[in-house]
């Protein structure tokens, strides 16, 4: 179900990405959000990157965790706090005591990959079905 | 050895912080684990009605993040982003830190002394009694206070005060479900609970958004849905399609109010295809019509289905409503093998909101759909403390505390000797319900009131009127919260409240399961618990009124240390004096047993013993629930004994359409719908102000059906106005496959007061259960402008 909006911030992160590309990509390859003016700011997630990175939204959305509503920012932080790589202990907010299924030393995401987080299927198992 | 889990995520973060790039600001979700130094807190999640267990990790006297206890069987270690953020309150600036007051309201606050404040509010309050009565003073609480609270806030105004001008704000939310489930069932609150959503093949969610309003009980369904795609089925039945809808088999949509000929529709195809259980009809329920609940049989009740075919409830109902889909929703309903319903503020904020209940509890006696695993009749509560604080301890104005109606007199003299306090002295009659109360405040009648966590001047339907009644030096206003509101604003008194975590107390949930939040940390500044204000004032006005009674109703708690000891003594106060014998008999579920369990006790738990294994799962079931093996009758393995039907049978009910209060015309053609996003509590005064949270939805829209926006020219992001008989808002708008044809949508979070809804909504009531119809209005939707650059608004 897509939400239709071009709303001018939408618009303007478009016109960013396009216009400004080099910024936008050296600002992500430094894992930093790239800048917004305050205002910008006050655009939902998933406002923006429905049009910036339609892939990425679009396995999100389709997860269990787009269904459920775990949004961008409860692993990526917001502006200030911003980091593209969540940490292990930020997925252990809510899923720290399932049962041990991991291979020693990986992380959560090198099976479960993110935005699908369905389990890679070089591990050979898929774990989002029968996952809690 | 394998590696423990935990070790496992410490040797991960190590080798993740290389990866890590960003600034580490206080308030980061990346400190969950234990450390040195740092300490895990146990206790509830301070938003929704779900009742998620939760930690607060705590560093050197400091909140830094909120983790999900796996063990708990609300949760199982899930959060949304509510519940992951709220600590941030804990401590924030915006705190209130001290006592204010101010004579009049056009003056500025100033700051005072805890002793002033106490003395303040106590001589407001005697006075209001001796110049003009004892009804001229009002309490009102909040589905979110402690139970503690509203049991001690209500002991003073019932026992002390002598007025039953005790009101919550559940009676905007919850009121019509609790009428509901006592004509139903003859006892409040669900019969099962969250163990059957697990166990369910058929899923009804009318009227409620579970997706955004309930997101970890909604993860436990898609979870059931997704595992079990062709066994199990999701009915959505909403005029609005939303993220709930996601996980649908089948969504009805349907005007808003004609529900209840959806739902008599569908009972009316169980009965013509005999799909109705004649061994549980026969065993446990009857036939009931009429404001005298005239009893009527089962050929009466075929007859009154008769106008209610699926054909005629297409007509009735239009959206995307279809004969055969009423049919074949009937039949999934009917035949599965469990089917929940669930349901929230789309049924119960209605004129007919306690009808709407009734036909959802109709369904379910029809078809024996109750009482066995995966079954069960779902009232979603609201807010975490509707059931536990005002349903069960006595915060309504017609209910004292253990579900005993008030002018039932032999009720009442359990409760005074309960209290120790004289015969006679709770009044016979009920006092106002919440929207008369404010409406007293209007006329100048009330003169006193107590306004405890909650904000009825952003809150209330139509508020402007009440907002101006409150603005009114009549009328002295006390409010304890813990942040600046739009009614904090309205007061004469704003006396600083401990937050969650930062005092000791129960809160009971959806799934009459109560559970003990400890405090972890202080309060700011002079912030103190409710508890001790409570007992405080009450000390005072004894003193005031020269009334000894008053100071007999806190005496038992008397110098009692606040943090702990207090409260502890009037949950024991509350459990073993008032539960005892009732349906929500909480005597097993003590402080110490509380502590042990990792959620809580589901009542009734008459024992100890009974309340370690986590209390009954069922109520009514022998076996499962102790008061069905101890009040049994006969043979039969289900014992309806609620309080409220003397027959101990289930009630189906007679319940015809009826229109909304008001409905679209020529003048106002729209209908208008409010509610939650996920983002969002309520008046937003604690979520706005977590960055994160505030950004995701930083003020209202309004949604609006994609071909209305295209017949009146709006854009999305254009500002439109949506203007009622009562007032107007001018809000961007959504424009979104959301709400059907005809109807716009509006979230009521904002305190900006263009985007307050609650002054376009309207405040009709249930007859019944007196719970406004927020859901329904008539608007006119216009097109202002184009996108304008908006500003978040806080106060």
């Amino acid at each position: 179900m897509k939400i239709l909006d071009t709303s001018l911030c939408c618009l303007l992160g478009l016109f960013m990405l396009c216009t400004f590309p080099l910024a936008a990509a050296q600002a992500a390859e430094q894992g930093e959000h790239p800048e917004l003016a305050p205002d910008e700011q006050y655009v939902a997630c998933s406002q923006c990157h429905q049009e910036a990175t339609p892939e990425v939204y679009e396995e999100w959305n389709s997860s269990l965790h787009g269904i459920g509503m775990v949004k961008c920012y409860q692993c990526h932080g917001t502006f200030e706090n911003f980091h593209v790589t969540p940490q292990v202990r930020d997925c252990a907010v809510c899923h720290e005591n399932t049962e041990p299924h991991y291979p020693e030393n990986a992380l959560c995401w090198s099976c479960h990959v993110p935005h699908n987080f369905k389990a890679d299927s070089a591990s050979g198992k898929d774990k989002t079905a029968g996952a809690k | 050895m394998k590696q423990s889990r935990r070790d496992f995520l410490k040797t991960s973060a190590a080798l993740s912080a290389a990866s890590y790039i960003g600034v580490q600001l206080p308030g980061t979700v990346t400190d969950v684990l234990a450390a040195e130094g740092e300490a895990w807190h146990r206790g509830s999640c301070r938003l929704c009605g779900v009742g998620c267990r939760v930690e607060l990790g705590v560093r050197s006297g400091k909140p830094f993040a909120i983790r999900g206890v796996a063990e708990a069987r609300t949760n199982r270690g899930f959060l949304c982003m509510k519940g992951m953020y709220f600590w941030r309150c804990i401590g924030h600036a915006d705190r209130l830190t001290h006592p204010l007051y101010r004579a009049k309201k056009s003056e500025a606050f100033k700051r005072i002394s805890w002793d002033e404040a106490l003395d303040i509010a106590a001589a407001a309050f005697a006075d209001a009694v001796k110049k003009h009565g004892n009804d001229a003073v009002a309490y009102y609480g909040s589905g979110q206070c402690l139970t503690e609270e509203t049991y001690l806030f209500q002991k003073i105004m019932r026992g002390g005060l002598k007025t039953n001008n005790v009101e919550g704000n559940p009676r905007l939310c919850m009121a019509s479900a609790v009428g509901g489930y006592l004509t139903s069932f003859g006892a409040d609150e669900p019969i099962g609970g969250y163990s059957d959503l697990d166990a369910a093949h058929c899923f009804f969610i009318i009227g409620s958004n579970t997706a955004e309003a309930h997101p970890v009980l909604f993860r436990r369904i898609m979870r059931r849905k997704l595992d079990h795609p062709d066994t199990v089925k999701v009915i959505n039945a909403d005029p609005r399609v939303s993220q709930t809808s996601r996980i649908a088999d089948k969504h009805l949509q349907f005007k808003p109010g004609s529900d209840l000929s959806l739902l008599n529709a569908m009972a009316r195809v169980i009965v013509d295809e005999k799909l109705y259980d004649s061994d549980f009809l026969s065993n446990y329920a009857v036939f009931r019509q009429g404001a005298d609940s005239k009893e009527v049989s089962f050929a009466d009740y075929v007859k009154f289905l008769e106008p209610y075919t699926p054909e005629a409830a297409v007509k009735t109902c239009g959206g995307n409503i279809s004969a055969d889909g009423i049919r074949e929703a009937a039949r999934w309903f009917a035949t599965s093998k469990g089917t929940v319903s669930l349901w929230c503020m789309g049924i119960n904020q209605r004129k007919q909101g306690v009808w709407a209940n009734n036909l959802i509890n109709n369904l379910h006696i029809l078809t024996g759909q109750l009482c066995k695993a995966g079954a069960d009749s779902l009232s979603l509560t609201g807010q975490p403390n509707a059931c536990g604080g005002v349903r069960e301890a006595g915060g309504l104005c017609h209910i004292l505390p253990g579900h005993r109606p008030v002018e039932n007199e032999k009720m009442r003299t359990q409760v005074e000797e309960a209290w120790g306090v004289p015969a006679g002295r709770i009044p016979a009659k009920p006092g106002l319900h919440t929207m008369d109360l404010f409406t007293a405040i209007n006329t100048g009648a009330l003169k006193a009131i107590w306004i405890n966590c909650t904000s009825p001047g952003q809150s209330l339907p139509n508020c402007d009127p009440y907002i101006k009644g409150m603005q009114q030096d009549t009328c002295f206003i006390v409010c304890t919260d813990i942040f600046p509101t739009r009614t904090t604003e309205l007061a004469n008194l704003i006396l600083p409240a401990a937050f969650h975590f930062e005092k000791t107390g129960v809160y009971g949930c959806t799934e009459r399961r109560s559970q003990l939040t400890r405090k972890a940390v202080n309060a700011p500044g002079e912030a103190k618990p409710e508890v001790w204000i409570g007992r405080e004032w009450a000390k005072r006005l004894a003193v005031k009124l020269d009334d000894p009674v008053i100071a007999h109703c806190v005496k038992g708690f008397d110098k009692l240390e606040e943090d702990y000891a207090l409260p502890r003594a009037i949950w024991e106060e509350y459990t073993h004096k008032l539960t005892r014998g009732r349906d929500n008999d909480l005597r097993g579920a003590s402080y110490p047993v509380l502590e042990r369990m990792a959620d809580g006790v589901q009542w009734p738990s008459p024992t100890e013993e009974h309340a370690l294994t986590g209390g009954s799962v069922k109520k009514f079931v022998k076996g499962q629930d102790p008061l069905a093996d101890s009040l049994s009758k006969d043979d039969l393995p289900y014992q309806f004994y609620g309080p409220a039907h003397a027959d101990r049978k289930l009630w189906i009910w007679l319940r015809p359409q009826a229109d909304p209060s008001e409905v679209p015309d020529a003048e106002y053609p729209f209908y208008l719908s409010t509610g939650r996003i996920i983002d969002h509590w309520h008046t937003m005064s604690m979520t706005g102000r977590v960055p994160e949270l505030l950004r995701a939805n930083p003020y209202a829209h309004v949604e609006i059906n994609p071909e209305d926006a295209k017949e009146l020219g709006i854009q999305p992001g254009d500002m439109v106005e949506i203007k009622s008989r009562r007032g107007s808002n001018i809000l961007p708008a959504k424009v979104y496959e959301g709400p059907m044809r005809g109807m716009v949508f509006a979230y009521w979070h904002d305190q900006e007061k263009s985007r307050m809804i609650n002054r376009v909504t309207k405040d009709d009531y249930d007859p019944g259960s007196k719970e406004p119809e927020f859901k329904i209005c008539a608007v006119q939707i216009r097109r202002v402008s184009g996108p304008k650059p908006i500003e978040p608004f806080l106060l």
